[in-house]
């Protein structure tokens, strides 16, 4: 059964709440070891994921720990010291760095499993219909923008063919210009007969009605209410709470975009059905941010600090038990049908 | 439907027009064939006729151009698009989104068009081009013929009154060509569509016309009416109307079928065509050869030699693998299976670029070549890659073997297709290679540039060089081949002397051989004077 958009778009922002607002490695750990799970069991077993993945973590986790390490002196649990007349790496090296850039690591892996995850279950040209009306010049560029970059792949392979044939070996970096000026000026050209195909099926980014004032106005108030509100929040000394008037101006940037984009005239062929599973996985994806928001017991041992002496990081098994909320997905969807193309 | 009077246009910042009309009328549900040479015009005409000149170009207009009763120039192009629909030359180039469907609904979602009637008009343009099996792919899945016809459903799908074509069959092999321009006389039939083409390839075309548009050099509209009588002031003239007026034929035949009856009674004695004999050194053997890219298994049990001297047409359908042959030949792509040797030893030890100092390959794409600021540093990049010393003589020489002399000091970009052409082919053969390949190199080109390529790869042959290519043009390779190989679905299917093979298969048969049957000719200087 089809799983909407949106209700991706849901699971996505649940997972990254849960990867921004703790930095328990143990809970960070076990939800990526959830979403390599879970990309495992969407992808065709003849791509190998999991070896890829646990490569591109292992590679992630040293690179994240050396330089954490090497940035950061601080923390009780001295490993090893290196003399200080070393310029740059001269100094304490600590247990407490390593956990932290360890740490951060594991949250990289996360993010980036996330949003591997989300590539392959939605469509790019899905992501792009949701973006509102109002930007549907935006909306379309991006689709032929998506629709560029394997077009663009093909011709630099196609270059360079083209230039090993005339006996070029790509040696130096100067060896790289004969590739480089055919790729740009055949982007360019190549954007030109887009451009002009889609002029000649009655696409235009201009609008033939004239802009009322107040909508005019709606874009510089909305803006010049947001910047308030975020400069009174960022202010200690005054009493009045920037948030709402933060609140009021994206009220008017809302405003403003929904009457652009009832201006307009524009339909969409593809529809999307919004599904049972896609309710579930909704509400279960909201539990989950919920969760990991609001201060319920167990939310204090998602604040781990490692510094200045590494403590055994505490556990909230209601924390734990929700993170796995994030496989609901492959729960109710069933079985997969890999994409074999 | 579409009336010119007095019309001038000029691109910005050039010295002349590019375009001079003095009065062209095309009546509703005609078939206008527009022709003439490279640079005369032909796009600017069929871009005046949806307003995308001047909207999108710029540029100044004189004169009046009515359109299906607007004037484009006024309405512009999104208006047009509701009147007319436009298919341009590099099809693949015109596609904004990925999936059929969405493609083809693209212009409706532009106009407005309520989901439900979207709906409906897809099924049903999909149906009467019996395209629905294409629905939900993917638009760089489909064959060369599938993307135009889909290009076609996408243009027809807001029901214009007027279908305009640039070149739509120059990529198209030739039967998924005859597709093409059957379902556009079909499509103008049942419709009463106005369809407004150019072409350059007036074998396949010119008896699909109801009326011709000739364009002169300088951008001139010649001569305007009926086929018969507009191509007899034309020097672009296929096989079968040369025939016709060498031997006062009347009314002038414009296709096989028109000129049988008066071969009927003809009496002739067959002419042996000289045999053309295989040398016996042989320059590059391909043993077994098995190619998959991807999941694709695209070249299967490629077994063949090509000889010192030879003239070697590869022909198939598109997608039947000649392009990743020639790249396998050069060592672009590696075999999965199989061996090939040049001159006895494996290519796989060799580098592309060493590779390249014997074997010349011309690409589809010149374009892809050209980099440098002249014509002439083209050339000498070329000779410095393989550390070759830079002679101006021989660069000279070359150039004007090329016919491009007066260029060497042109930027090779701003160059005519034709041009770009040559100089991309001066870049790969300026290493004085035995063996010469190129892949579809007439793509794009007006008759008189296929003719003066066709005289100078029949001297370099004669002078020594061993010719490979690929090509969907009959005609050419009729006029050219020593021998011919057919290569469908990634398997060799026939080869050997041109007169058995390309009578043996009838897509492949120049229009002489289709009128003779019983012969052995295959072009006119095949027929006895």
């Amino acid at each position: 059964m089809n799983v909407h958009t949106y209700a991706w778009l849901a699971w996505l922002i649940s997972g990254l709440v849960v990867l921004t607002t703790t930095r328990n490695p143990l809970i960070i750990l076990l939800v990526d070891l959830i979403l390599i799970l879970f990309q495992v069991w969407i992808t065709p077993p003849s791509r190998k994921i999991l070896g890829t993945t646990l490569r591109f973590g292992l590679s992630v986790l040293t690179l994240s720990t050396v330089l954490n390490m090497f940035i950061s002196r601080f923390g009780e649990t001295i490993l090893f010291s290196l003399p200080t007349k070393i310029p740059l790496l001269g100094g304490n090296y600590t247990l407490e760095a390593l956990v932290y850039g360890l740490t951060n690591g594991l949250i990289l892996i996360g993010m980036f499993t996330l949003f591997m995850i989300l590539n392959q279950v939605v469509s790019v040209h899905s992501l792009v219909r949701l973006i509102p009306q109002a930007f549907h010049p935006v909306a379309v560029v991006t689709t032929i923008a998506l629709t560029f970059i394997p077009a663009s792949q093909k011709q630099f392979q196609a270059i360079r063919e083209a230039q090993a044939i005339r006996g070029q070996q790509l040696k130096k970096l100067r060896d790289w210009l004969p590739l480089i000026i055919p790729l740009l000026i055949g982007g360019l050209e190549r954007a030109m007969q887009i451009a002009e195909a889609m002029t000649a099926r009655g696409f235009t980014a201009q609008s033939d009605h004239k802009t009322p004032w107040f909508e005019k106005a709606l874009l510089p108030l909305g803006l010049i209410f947001i910047i308030l509100g975020w400069i009174l929040e960022m202010s200690t000394q005054l009493p009045i709470s920037g948030l709402w008037i933060i609140l009021i101006g994206l009220l008017l940037l809302l405003i403003l975009f929904f009457i652009s984009g009832k201006r307009v005239k524009k339909s969409t062929y593809a529809q999307e059905p919004w599904t049972q599973i896609s309710t579930w996985i909704s509400l279960f994806a909201l539990l989950l941010t919920m969760a990991f928001l609001i201060n319920i017991p167990g939310y204090q041992s998602l604040a781990y600090e490692p510094y200045p002496k590494v403590q055994l990081p505490g556990f909230s098994i209601f924390h734990g038990l929700l993170t796995l909320t994030l496989l609901v997905p492959i729960f109710l969807m069933g079985e997969v049908k890999h994409d074999q193309d | 439907m579409i009336r010119i009077d007095k019309l001038t246009y000029r691109y910005p910042g050039a010295e002349k027009d590019a375009l001079q009309i003095s009065a062209l009328h095309i009546p509703a549900g005609k078939f206008c064939l527009v022709i003439g040479e490279s640079g005369s015009g032909k796009s600017t005409l069929l871009r005046l006729i949806n307003g995308l000149v001047p909207h999108f170009t710029g540029g100044t207009l004189g004169g009046q151009i009515n359109v299906a009763g607007l004037d484009p120039v006024v309405s512009g192009p999104q208006v047009m698009s509701r009147q007319v629909g436009f298919v341009f030359q590099e099809v693949e180039n015109q596609f904004v989104v990925d999936i059929v469907e969405d493609e083809i609904a693209f212009s409706m979602e532009q106009a407005a068009i309520p989901r439900s009637e979207m709906q409906a008009r897809i099924k049903q343009i999909l149906q009467k081009l019996n395209l629905e099996h294409l629905k939900t792919r993917k638009v760089d899945s489909l064959s060369g013929g599938e993307t135009q016809r889909i290009a076609i459903a996408a243009a027809l799908v807001l029901e214009p009154k007027i279908l305009v074509l640039d070149e739509p069959t120059s990529q198209l092999d030739p039967l998924a060509a005859e597709e093409v321009l059957i379902l556009l006389k079909q499509l103008q039939q049942e419709l009463g569509l106005t369809i407004v083409m150019s072409e350059q390839r007036l074998d396949r075309v010119l008896a699909y016309a109801d009326m011709v548009a000739i364009l002169s050099p300088d951008g001139q509209l010649r001569e305007v009416g009926l086929p018969q009588v507009v191509i007899q002031k034309c020097v672009l003239k296929p096989p079968i109307v040369q025939l016709a007026e060498k031997r006062g034929w009347f009314p002038l035949p414009l296709d096989v079928e028109q000129a049988r009856k008066f071969t009927r009674d003809e009496k002739f004695d067959p002419l042996e065509k000289a045999q053309f004999e295989i040398a016996t050194q042989t320059l590059i053997e391909v043993q077994h050869v098995h190619v998959s890219l991807g999941k694709r298994v695209v070249l299967k049990d490629i077994d063949f030699s090509l000889h010192a001297q030879e003239r070697l047409v590869i022909m198939g359908p598109n997608g039947a693998g000649k392009s990743t042959l020639l790249r396998t030949l050069l060592g672009l792509i590696a075999p999965n299976q199989g061996k090939i040797l040049f001159k006895g030893k494996k290519i796989e030890f060799q580098h592309t670029a060493e590779l390249s100092h014997n074997i010349g390959y011309l690409p589809q794409d010149p374009n892809a070549l050209l980099f440098s600021e002249t014509v002439q540093q083209e050339l000498e990049t070329t000779l410095r890659n393989h550390q070759i010393p830079v002679q101006t003589e021989r660069i000279e020489h070359l150039l004007t073997q090329l016919s491009i002399q007066t260029k060497a000091n042109a930027y090779p970009r701003d160059l005519s297709t034709g041009e770009k052409q040559r100089v991309a082919l001066g870049a790969v053969v300026v290493t004085q290679p035995e063996i010469i390949i190129l892949d579809e190199p007439t793509r794009g080109l007006d008759q008189l540039t296929k003719n003066a390529l066709l005289e100078l790869l029949l001297e370099w042959n004669q002078n020594g060089k061993t010719i490979l290519l690929v090509t969907h043009e009959v005609e050419f390779a009729a006029a050219f081949a020593s021998r011919i190989l057919i290569l469908e679905d990634g398997q060799i299917v026939s080869q050997g002397d041109p007169r058995k093979i390309m009578r043996t298969h009838p897509r492949y048969t120049p229009q002489i051989a289709r009128l003779y049957p019983e012969t052995n000719w295959l072009t006119i200087n095949d027929l006895p004077s």
